[in-house]
């Protein structure tokens, strides 16, 4: 299927704090109550639709134990955007925040869009860390922020797309070299330039490049 | 497309047809061993293998035209019916060589156990891959004809002969143990138990009762916030969440305390996620001891509370220090940055340049990297990657591997000069391995080059399938989610067979130039 651009994504975070759900809430659009544990990485991908244009996701969702971090470093590279969960019911998975975020700007492009997850909203009653501190941590270090539920679905979808607009913004501020593909972006088959690079203008893309 | 319509698609064309292919290459291979494909006139030099995927398909056709896959599995027939016999084989052929009196000192093999196997060839041709042996009294253990004549074996090697012949209970375990006798030949493979009968159940006493020690001693004892047991503790809920039996509580207990035990102390590793996967065929195994037909889909869904505190005791110390023996072997696939499961994944890719070079293009040109879909299939020993009763007989030929046979074996006085000679025939054929990387794991329990070889057969065998992928995504989504659910024994004799045939015909002279 043909598409106007490629983003890549990474999912990090505490061990049992809800990537996996949310990954399969997000693709298979279901929830599983209980999720066998990540080893490694898991690959998961989705179409969405932004300012019209077919946008691919491909998604790396990564162990959340200490013991494959050697293994799951190796993904920031390459990833456009990351979305960094923790679990309202779990103060500890909030707690270590700081060092999640230490260890993705350090081994991602700098210019990697963040999204700050809280997951388990649906877990009212069980609540330990407050929206408000979800939303103060994240403006603290320029992130983006929602509450989730991978169970009720709830803002899953907003979650994903609203990453998606973010980098879409970039690259049409130019921050983002798209060419390089490194960065976590590729443009689609049909709207590749060509011959050589196009400047950054906006939305030159959506154009067709030219080709086919 | 989503990750289930994926699935579903998979499934659909993997139901359609399974194909593969093989291309054995016979002129590595000059002297009989298991899977080797036999010189036949029958039988292509190439064979081209076709796997078909109804079972019942295969056993309706073999009595009327053979196929390349009954060609095949015909071919290699050996690898699991008359291994068992290797021992005695090999000898009656030095002897034959030796004294150039062939026909009058060996008599042709009369196919033991034929008949049951799915693998087994119909009809006269087997004559003529027959093979020589002597009228060894080893090998004429008279059974009732209903009776089969391999467990009669395994019988009278576990539970009547005063010293367990090791070697040829390796032999024999190679092609799948069963399920009556599994437990007690893994604890012997493991080297857990000794091979001299009437010291086995002390030893299983002790080490039981060493074990409740370990429990008082540190499970009992730990810290109300240890961050190890916590997470082993949060960890175990979520496995296997389709099996039933370790959503019991009880089992849950069990698991916790295994390892956590295990983990606290080996503090080079600790507790990695996946460990959990690797104690349920221990698990299973020795539970089915206690369920009535030993059926392990019928362990799957057992009350397992139901057995008494006693039995379920001896289980856990069993399965504790059985999966301890494992984890020695393979220790640095879960010390700090998992440096064995890295090497075992580059040696993957490695082999599979050389096994199936199309489909080592197809995934480097669709940027399809091996550590992205392989880690889990090292982590966890493929049992993400298998029906649990696939893993279980799978871990009877591992088991076979790389038994110990170098501790708790004396050299028996009785036993006879020609499993001694089967080993040296073996090896010899490894020698050229012997001291490199390739080496690892051999003397363990687990001989880990032979996972690395299952599982370059195991990718392989889905080669075709993945061949019409044409895109990362698509081969991403099919290499985590392979369709292995309808899977038995007989898919498991395939990629056990092939394993074989890669492990000796891919050297690492070959792969490391």
């Amino acid at each position: 299927m043909s598409y106007a651009y490629l983003f890549k994504y990474i999912i990090i975070g505490d061990t049992g704090v809800g990537k996996s759900c949310l990954l399969l809430q997000f693709t298979d659009k279901r929830f599983q109550p209980v999720h066998d544990l990540t080893i490694g990485v898991e690959f998961g991908a989705r179409m969405i639709t932004i300012d019209g244009k077919q946008i691919k996701l491909q998604i790396w969702d990564t162990a959340g134990q200490e013991a494959f971090r050697s293994i799951t470093r190796s993904y920031y590279r390459g990833a456009a955007g990351a979305l960094l969960v923790y679990d309202i019911t779990r103060r500890d998975t909030f707690n270590h925040l700081t060092t999640w975020l230490e260890d993705a700007r350090q081994h991602s492009n700098s210019n990697m869009v963040i999204m700050l997850i809280g997951n388990k909203s649906d877990l009212e009653s069980r609540r330990e860390v407050k929206k408000e501190e979800g939303e103060a941590f994240a403006r603290e270090h320029g992130l983006i922020f929602m509450e989730t539920s991978a169970k009720t679905a709830a803002n899953v979808e907003e979650a994903f797309i609203n990453t998606a607009k973010e980098i879409y913004e970039k690259i049409q501020e130019g921050v983002f070299d798209i060419n390089n593909e490194a960065n976590g972006i590729k443009i689609g088959p049909q709207h590749s330039p060509t011959n050589t690079s196009l400047p950054l203008s906006g939305s030159g893309s959506s154009q067709g490049g030219g080709c086919c | 497309m989503s990750r289930e319509e994926q699935r579903v698609k998979s499934n659909e064309t993997n139901a359609q047809q399974f194909w593969k292919q093989q291309q054995p290459d016979t002129s590595a291979i000059t002297a009989k061993f298991p899977g080797r494909v036999m010189k036949q006139n029958s039988i292509a030099s190439t064979v081209a293998v076709q796997k078909n995927d109804s079972r019942s398909k295969t056993v309706e056709h073999r009595r009327n035209n053979s196929t390349s896959f009954e060609l095949f599995t015909a071919s290699c027939d050996d690898a699991w019916d008359s291994k068992l016999d290797d021992c005695v084989a090999s000898d009656c052929v030095q002897h034959t060589v030796r004294r150039s009196s062939s026909a009058s000192r060996c008599r042709t093999n009369g196919k033991e156990g034929k008949a049951k196997a799915s693998v087994s060839l119909s009809s006269s041709p087997s004559s003529k891959q027959c093979e020589l042996r002597t009228t060894s009294a080893k090998s004429s253990i008279v059974t009732s004809a209903d009776c089969d004549p391999k467990l009669s074996k395994f019988k009278k090697l576990l539970f009547e002969d005063d010293v367990c012949d090791l070697n040829q209970l390796r032999s024999m375990a190679w092609a799948g143990i069963h399920a009556e006798v599994r437990p007690l030949a893994w604890k012997l493979l493991l080297g857990y138990l000794p091979v001299i009968r009437s010291k086995r159940q002390q030893t299983l006493e002790r080490k039981r009762t060493e074990y409740q020690h370990l429990v008082l001693q540190y499970y009992n004892n730990r810290s109300t916030n240890d961050e190890m047991w916590r997470q082993i503790h949060i960890d175990i809920p979520r496995m296997q969440p389709l099996i039933s039996i370790f959503q019991q509580e009880v089992v849950q207990k069990i698991f916790e305390r295994i390892l956590y035990i295990w983990s606290i102390r080996h503090p080079a590793s600790g507790y990695v996620q996946g460990m959990n996967d690797l104690v349920t065929p221990f698990f299973v195994t020795y539970l089915s001891e206690f369920i009535p037909g030993h059926s392990l889909m019928d362990v799957e869904s057992f009350a397992v509370s139901s057995l008494p505190d006693d039995t379920l005791r001896g289980v856990e110390a069993d399965s504790f220090w059985s999966f301890s023996k494992l984890l020695d072997s393979i220790q640095d696939n879960y010390t700090f940055a998992q440096p064995g499961i890295q090497k075992l994944v580059n040696l993957l890719a490695r082999v599979m340049k050389r096994a199936d070079a199309t489909l080592h293009e197809h995934l480097t040109r669709h940027g399809v990297q091996y550590l992205q879909f392989s880690f889990r299939w090292m982590n966890n020993l493929l049992i993400r990657e298998l029906p649990l009763r696939c893993i279980v007989r799978l871990w009877d030929t591992y088991l076979a591997e790389g038994a110990v046979t170098t501790t708790s074996l004396p050299t028996p006085s009785s036993a006879p000069s020609n499993n001694s000679s089967s080993v040296q025939q073996k090896s010899s054929f490894i020698s050229v391995s012997e001291n490199s990387v390739w080496n690892m794991g051999n003397g363990t329990p687990f001989a880990c080059s032979f996972h690395l070889f299952v599982c370059a057969a195991f990718l392989r065998f889905w080669s075709k399938t993945l061949l019409r992928e044409k895109d990362f995504q698509g081969l991403m989504l099919l290499l985590q989610n392979l369709p292995t659910f309808h899977w038995g024994d007989t898919e498991i004799k395939l990629l056990v067979a092939d394993a074989y045939q890669l492990k000796y015909t891919f050297t690492p002279n070959h792969l490391l130039s």
